[in-house]
């Protein structure tokens, strides 16, 4: 048995680790397709004109630049660049936090002013799907923000940052989210 | 590259979203597969599952 075990590839953990987090992105995504597919069912292409264009024009490109800083983050880890490892990831917590002020702290205010109201029409899928996902951005600086501390304190490595892969695997899935959301909410008609 | 990539298609959404009066679905949905595809692609590395791409980590 021990030699079979020796005998094993050493990927293995990793590779199974990697397939258990796509798995998870998988089930995440049903829960978003769902949404996806009420705001079609309800209300077809329809949306109201007064949504704010720049802001949500805005709040996509933050959350892309985002994606690009913690690619950065997880490439400067694997090649054992630590201090480029902290200075990306703390950059996309903040743009991560941007987006969330932008969304819950400018969007949501601003909506019912424009007739979208929570309880009605366009307004239970625009609530339900920015809500959603915004709890997605929310849970997902927090994972930043708890691996950017264990970064600081050193445990991470070239050689073993799962962690730092795994996280940053989940901020670009929920940037893919939005990737479909964005359209769907502000764009279509 | 990618992410240059990603702006442009973002902004091309937007000036279609603007732009385009008769069924701008049709041409979003192909643009949002694509900034989907390269993000799973190129950020996340999908093909580490096939072993095509290893990383340690």
């Amino acid at each position: 048995m021990k030699a079979m075990a020796a005998a094993r590839p050493r990927y293995d953990r990793l590779a199974m680790n990697r397939l258990g987090l796509w798995l998870f992105f998988l089930s995440e995504s049903m829960i978003f397709l769902i949404l996806l597919m009420t705001r079609f069912y309800l209300l077809g292409t329809y949306r109201p004109e007064g949504l704010n264009q720049p802001l949500g024009l805005t709040i996509t490109v933050i959350l892309l630049l985002s994606s690009l800083t913690a690619y950065r983050a997880e490439t400067s880890m694997a090649h054992g660049d630590r201090q480029g490892f902290l200075r990306n990831l703390l950059a996309t917590i903040l743009l991560g936090t941007a987006f969330l002020i932008g969304v819950v702290g400018f969007e949501w205010p601003e909506a019912p002013h424009l007739g979208i109201i929570p309880q009605e029409g366009f307004g239970i899928a625009f609530f339900s799907m920015t809500g959603m996902h915004a709890f997605h951005v929310l849970t997902g600086v927090i994972l930043l923000t708890i691996v950017y501390l264990n970064g600081r304190r050193g445990a991470y490595s070239a050689e073993s940052h799962w962690g730092v892969e795994a996280s940053v695997k989940y901020w670009h899935f929920v940037d893919v989210v939005w990737v479909f959301f964005y359209p769907v909410l502000y764009l279509i008609r | 590259m990618v992410i240059g990539g990603l702006g442009a298609l973002t902004a091309a959404e937007y000036w279609i979203a603007l732009s385009v009066h008769s069924s701008p679905l049709l041409y979003l949905a192909p643009i949002a597969l694509i900034k989907a595809w390269l993000i799973v692609q190129y950020f996340m590395h999908v093909r580490q599952l096939w072993g095509e791409e290893e990383v340690e980590s």
